[in-house]
């Protein structure tokens, strides 16, 4: 049997996993929590498989393009940096089968005060909807359709390059 | 003085050619998600030729394409006419961007995770 496919990168302060098995948010949250006794603030985001169709079993298959991956989630993360103070952030994302209910994204930020925790963490959750080279297929007991990209994911990564131009 | 023939290895295989001396120049084309199951195919390598050098020209020899059994149907046309994004080597990019020789080039509907 061939071993879950699972990516990680890692730089000084920063933490990005892509893998199919499950993640422990205790365990993330405590990893933000160490070796900084300047934060004073942690926010962490979890996506879970939700229901497409009322009342229908979903089940979703996640794929993604490793190698664009790494690069562009450590540019969000840069990006957030050069907005934000802050310290740490850990990214975790699942690929593969997931059924109802389970975890399928991790964003986690801590910094020293809990608006630019709370900021950043949205910034990165919205970039990466929008950039993040990933695709569900969304797998239903009356059949299978690759998930479409939608419209208010886009607007909202535009309100934060549209906020950012009324500042300058 | 120099030896000369240790001049002629030295520039020959130190050139930016060297890499072509035998090899066509290549690039590896990628395709995800629906994409990738209506051309069924993830991962090919094509020889690079100049009527192929932007993503624009990429896109239009590739919409011709037939099918990989070679009985026609329109499936690479109706792919590439679609909504799909095109990276090179991992960013990506618009229509005018450059292909050349050992570039990954990959194509991909709009992406949907998180």
């Amino acid at each position: 049997m061939m071993d879950p496919i699972d990516n990680q990168y890692d730089s000084l302060h920063n933490h990005i996993r892509i893998q199919e098995n499950n993640f422990n948010v205790g365990d993330e949250h405590n990893a933000l929590q160490q070796d900084v006794p300047s934060i004073g603030a942690i926010v962490t985001f979890t996506g879970l498989v939700r229901e497409f169709t009322k009342g229908e079993d979903t089940q979703l298959f996640l794929e993604h393009y490793p190698a664009m991956t790494e690069k562009v989630l450590n540019n969000i993360i840069e990006q957030a940096e050069q907005r934000w103070n802050i310290i740490n952030t850990r990214i975790i994302h699942r690929i593969g089968h997931l059924s109802l209910g389970e975890q399928i994204v991790f964003i986690g930020v801590n910094s020293p005060h809990r608006a630019d925790a709370f900021a950043a963490a949205t910034f990165i959750m919205d970039f990466l909807k929008t950039d993040a080279p990933f695709w569900k297929k969304e797998i239903t007991p009356t059949g299978e359709a690759w998930v479409e990209a939608k419209d208010s994911d886009a607007s909202a990564k535009n309100n934060w390059l549209v906020n950012t131009e009324k500042k300058l | 003085m120099e030896n000369p023939i240790g001049n002629f290895f030295d520039s020959h295989f130190n050139s930016p050619y060297e890499k072509h001396f035998g090899n066509p120049p290549m690039i590896t084309l990628r395709y995800f998600a629906q994409l990738r199951e209506t051309l069924n195919c993830s991962e090919e390598t094509l020889q690079w030729q100049d009527n192929i050098n932007t993503v624009a020209a990429l896109k239009t020899q590739l919409s011709q394409r037939a099918s990989h059994n070679n009985s026609y149907n329109d499936q690479w046309q109706k792919a590439f006419n679609g909504n799909i994004l095109c990276a090179v080597n991992q960013e990506i990019t618009q229509d005018n961007h450059p292909v050349q020789d050992n570039d990954e080039v990959a194509f991909f509907p709009p992406v949907t995770g998180g």
